[in-house]
This record gives C-alpha cells, structure tokens and sequence, in this order.
C-alpha cells in the first residue's frame, strides 16, 4: 500500500511540475533562441538568418524523423519570417533557397542552415493525464502482483 | 539419474533475475524513440493491447514450459512437441547465441565510451566536432559524440572492452543461479536508482515536464496505420526477451509449485514500467534541450543522449559516466541470461560441466564478438555503417533479431498450442496460480499470436526484402570501390552464415543422443535382454 502511495505522490508530482511550469518567452531569433525560452504552438515568433539571401524560404518539419512528421513551407522574405507553431513537439527548422538540381531540371530545396526547437504546447494536460495513466497501471499493476507473489511465500 | 537441479533461493531472487534479463539497452532508449517515431501518447493504446495480448502471455507460456519440463528451452521444446521442437528449441538458443555475441561487443563499446566519458571533459568529446583521420577525405569532420565514437571503433581498443564483459558474464554465470542471483540483487536496484537520478535531472530542467508530456501527447491519427501496431507488436517481443530461450530457463530453476501467471505479470510491468521511466527521463531532457531523437538503440545510446547529456548545465561529466554505468549493467543482467540460457541447454542435454561449457562458449563467444569490432574501414563516408565489425552487427541484427526472435514466438505456440495443447501448460500453470487462466489462454497461444505473427513476419518479408531490396543491398555502393566482391556482397554473406549456421546446428544438435536417451536406450536394451 505504501508502494502503490509513494508511486501517486511522484506522479502527482511531475503533474504538478508539469501544469505549473509557464511558456517560455517566443523568440527564435537568427537562430540562437535563449537557453531558457520555447516558441509556443499557436504564437508566433520571429525566425530570421543572417545567411539567407533576399527570396528565402522556410521548411519547417513537425516531430522530425518520425512516422508521422509533416513539413510546412512559409516564404521568408529578407531573411526573416514570423512563424506560428501549429503543433507542439521537437520541430526542425531550416531555412533555404529554391535552386535547380545538379542537372538543372528540377527545383529543390537547398538547405543553409537549421535549428532544432522545441515548441511547448498551451495546455500539457492530456499528455499529463496519459503519462499518469499508463504509470499507473504499469506500476499500480506490479505492485500488486508482486505483493500476490512475496504473501505466497 | 538426474542430478538435482539449481533453484532460485527466493521469489525476489528470481523476478530481479528475469526482469533483469528483460530489461537491455532497448529499454533505456529504444522504447523512447519508437514511440516518439509512432504518434507519442496514442502509441500507448497498441503498446498496451500488445502487452496484455502477444507479451504477457507468451511470457506465461515460457516460464510455464521451463516449470513443467523442469528443463531449459530444448529439451523443454522437446517433452512438449518431439524433436521438431527441439530442433526449434536449439534454432532459438543458436540465433540467441549470435544476438549475445554482437551484444557483447554493444557492451564493449558502451565501455569504451564511459572510458572518453572519464578520461575527457564531455564537453570536448560529445559536442564539437572530430576530424576522423582514418576516413577518405583527410579533412572529413564529424560532430561529435558520434566522432568521438567513430573514432573510437575504429581502433582495436574496444577488444579489451569486449574481452572485459566476456570475463564478467562467465564469472557471473559461473555458478549458476547463486552468481546470477548474487549480481542481479545489485545491479537491478542500481539500474532502477540511477534512472530515477536521471529522471529528475530531465524534469528539473527548463521545458523538461513539457517534453514528458509531449511524449505522452497522442496523436490518434496513427492508430489507423498498420506500421504503427507492427511496431507496438514486435517491440513486445523484443523487449520482454521472448524466443531467446532465457525465461524458460530461468523458470525451469523455479520449484514447481510457483505462481506462474504472477511471476510472468510481475516481471513484464517492471519491464514496461522502466520503459515508462526512461521515456520520462530521455525525453524531458531531449525536448529541454531541442535535440532530435531517432527510433535506433545505437545512435540514442552513443550519439544523441551524450550530446543531451553533454549539453547539461551541470555535473555533465558525472551524468554522463552514470549513463554509462546504466547502460553496462542494464547489458550485462540481459548478457549473463543468454550465456546461461546456452549454458543450461548444453548441461541438460549432455551434462558437460557448468565450467567446460562455460570455457568454450566464452572463447567463441569472444571470437564472434570480435568479429562485430572489427575496426576495418569500409565506407569512409558514413554513408552506411563505417566499419566492418559495424556492417556486420546491422546486418546480423536485421535477421537474428527482427526476425529470428518472431519466428521462435511463431513455432513456440504451434508447438506447444497444437503439439501437447496448451491447455496442459494452462492446467499445471492454475494449478499452483491465484489467477487462473481461463480457455481464452489457449486461442491465444494457437490463433491469435500466431496469426499476428505471421502478418508482421510477411509485412517485414514484402516491405522491407521484397519492396526495398534484401537488407544492406544498397549499402554495397557506399563501401570503397576497391573492396573484395565479398565484402561488396555482406549483406548475402550475413544472411546465409546466420541461416546455414542456426539451421545446421540446430539439425546436428536435434541428431545428437543426449544423456537422457543413452540412458534411455541402455535402459531398454538391458530390458530386452
């Protein structure tokens, strides 16, 4: 029984952490946003490159390498672009021009640099919610049969 | 005349043993990755359909089987399907002897890198960038960690690694359950201690418990692709170290009156619930510090947790030893269950001493490792693995792992679900369990595991050999244009040695009298006259 309260205690615990932490400060400036600040989904930020020439673009890819990342493209105009995150997570960004291939036949997008970021969500709610679920059972679940096994004996 | 058999000393003893055995580096920072890779919280629901419907029955059925034949995973197979099943019983312990071999050499390399970990500041070795000296190009730079480990395999260094962990696993497998038991009761405590220190150094971290609820964040749009409940189905299998033989030899040193149902549930929620705790303590610490993870057990483990850790406002150096540590010893409880899955396979079959047997995997054992070090450059541009003992660990983890562990779960519940009926096995697992199991046990275990079996094994077989090509094919253009046509054809020679070795050892061993049957046969013909 202590077990199974001491397993709710932390978990109420990360929620807590969790539902108290705030947004970070939105800035994603020439692409050295401060240690301690996350763009948050819904808005925007100022994305800017010293390198990018005047017609740039932006490629943005949400949960990069994964099964289900998608990417978003905005136009950045003089090396700057105010982006607004649409949804939260890991989210790469680069920021290119569009230039003919090798062979000059199709036209890709060249890569000058990227950042990776990580875009906060409003509300962390749910996630909070699944995270304390699937903990509970997991952990709810072997205490229980493990104090089945140890009252065996 | 058997001799006695070894027992656990208690309940506790052998759950940390088994747990320990289930819980590898897959844990630590696969299982993050994958569900970062398959949609984060709504990966959970197929992670958890799998756990009650594929894992924890199959993890029933192993430690039933090792219990009522009282013998390890062959000659178990065979009290419960003949030699057929023996056949696959020494399939299973072969194919796991190669996993052990280039896990090893995992370990040896986790070694070497805690070795950089101690000896560097981190923040010289996993951030920054190397100049490689041995790749084509002189002035070829790779950012670190993964130069640093690069360079590091590179080298012949790592052999003393490997040479260390095979040292350990024989000393710890020396004697039985008594050093198994008497390790484990230290390591799975500390492997449980350390990533609780890591968890809270991830969601102490600014934007921390946002990357934790990111993780869990689900996006149900995933729950309609197939790809997605594969993955929660195979990494089932995978992470509960089913088809390796091991749980059903460790359960064969339990007495026979033992809770089996709790035994197995106990030990697969530890295993899942360190999942869950490694997914909070890699992920806080990934979001916080906006590094993109990748679904693959080595790039997580030597690449991009070390730059997380590197990155660390504080006593980077020490976390990152202690991720080191963590990874070792999370290795060596799994390394030492399958050295003694073999061990106990050759013992019962024809009672060769514990340390002759030992003696001879070892130095095999530690020859097949080597082989998976082997510094050897062979594609100076990283377009595939780097070096040779790398090419050969990928290609020889595509077919032993993804899918010679799912074809032992495949005949595992033929065998036993159509063999002796698996209502035989669910009979003397109620017999002594507070949870019965009911007849929805043996549909399992003769339909329903078996028919998701097959569909992931022809999924992977018509995706990935037929629609891409046989794996590592496209990896022959990376390597130098001056190498042998051998070497040109690995990703061949790999799948042949694996399918020759397992296939025609696993016949001479089936073939082969054991003790049992000499005696048997000395039995019958003294009958006779």
């Amino acid at each position: 029984m202590r077990s199974m309260a001491c397993g709710v205690l932390s978990l109420v615990f990360l929620l807590v952490l969790g539902l108290g932490s705030l947004p970070g400060q939105i800035s994603v400036e020439g692409f050295r946003p401060k240690e301690d600040s996350f763009p948050v989904v819904g808005k925007p930020s100022m994305v800017s490159s010293e390198k990018m020439p005047k017609a740039g673009r932006l490629r943005v890819t949400y949960r990069p390498r994964s099964a289900v990342s998608h990417v978003e493209k905005i136009d950045m105009p003089n090396g700057k672009v105010l982006w607004t995150p649409q949804a939260p997570g890991i989210v790469l960004l680069e920021v290119g021009t569009m230039a003919p291939d090798e062979d000059g036949k199709k036209v890709q997008f060249k890569s000058l640099g990227k950042k990776v970021v990580s875009v906060r969500s409003q509300s962390s709610t749910l996630g909070f919610m699944i995270m304390v679920l699937a903990g509970l059972i997991l952990f709810g679940g072997a205490s229980i049969s493990i104090r089945s096994l140890l009252s065996a004996e | 005349m058997s001799e006695t058999r070894a027992q656990w000393k208690s309940k506790f003893g052998f759950i940390l043993a088994a747990s320990g055995s289930a819980i590898g580096l897959g844990n630590i920072v696969f299982f993050p990755a994958n569900a970062y890779k398959y949609g984060g919280g709504a990966f959970y629901l197929p992670y958890f359909i799998a756990l009650f419907l594929v894992g924890i029955p199959v993890m029933i059925l192993e430690f039933g089987l090792g219990a009522w034949a009282k013998k390890s995973f062959p000659l178990a197979m065979r009290q419960a399907g003949g030699k057929a099943g023996e056949f696959a019983g020494w399939f299973a312990i072969l194919n796991a002897a190669f996993i052990t071999m280039y896990y090893v050499t995992i370990l040896g390399w986790v070694v070497g890198m805690a070795g950089e970990a101690i000896s560097h500041p981190v923040n010289e070795v996993f951030q920054g960038a190397s100049t490689i000296p041995w790749f084509a190009a002189p002035d070829h730079t790779l950012s670190n960690p993964t130069g640093t480990f690069f360079a590091m395999i590179s080298t012949w260094l790592p052999m003393l690694g490997v040479l260390a962990v095979w040292i350990l696993n024989v000393l710890l497998v020396s004697k039985g359950t008594k050093t198994i038991e008497a390790a484990v009761k230290i390591f799975v405590p500390l492997m449980w201690v350390t990533m609780i220190v890591l968890i809270f150094r991830g969601i102490t971290l600014p934007g921390g418990p946002d990357g934790v609820a990111y993780l869990f964040s689900p996006d149900l749009s995933v729950l309609g692709r197939m790809d997605v409940w594969k993955g929660a189905m195979a990494q089932m299998f995978f992470t509960l170290s089913l088809g390796f033989g091991v749980m059903t030899a460790y359960a064969s040193y339990l007495p026979k009156k033992s809770d089996h149902s709790h035994n197995a549930l106990t030990t697969s929620l530890l295993n899942c619930g360190f999942e869950w705790i490694a997914g909070v303590a890699i992920f806080s610490m990934l979001f916080a510090l906006s590094i993109q993870p990748k679904a693959s057990t080595l790039s997580m483990m030597f690449f991009i947790v070390p730059k997380g850790i590197a990155n660390l406002p504080a006593a980077a150096q020490e976390f990152a030893i202690g991720f080191f540590l963590l990874l070792l010893i999370a290795g060596l409880t799994s390394s030492i269950s399958l050295v003694e899955a073999l061990v106990a396979a050759m013992q019962d079959k024809f009672r060769i001493s514990r340390t002759k047997t030992l003696l001879i995997f070892g130095l095999f054992g530690f020859v097949g490792s080597a082989a998976f070090a082997l510094p050897k450059v062979i594609d100076p541009g990283l377009s595939a693995n780097g070096t040779l003992g790398l090419s050969l660990l990928d290609l020889m983890d595509h077919w032993a792992f993804g899918y010679g562990l799912l074809i032992v779960g495949l005949i595992e519940c033929l065998v036993i679900g159509w063999g002796i009926g698996s209502h035989r096995i669910r009979e003397f697992i109620n017999a002594n369990s507070k949870f019965h199991l009911g007849s929805w046990f043996d549909i399992l275990i003769k339909f329903v595991i078996p028919l998701l079996l097959i569909v992931i094994l022809l999924m992977n077989i018509i995706q990935g050999e037929i629609g891409g090509g046989l794996y590592g094919s496209a990896y022959k253009d990376a390597y130098k244009p001056q190498e042998s046509a051998l070497l040109k054809n690995l990703h061949v020679v790999v799948l042949l040695v694996w399918l020759v070795v397992t296939v025609s050892f696993a016949f001479l061993l089936t073939r082969a009298r054991g003790v049992d049957e000499v005696e048997e046969v000395c039995l019958e013909e003294g009958g006779h006259r």
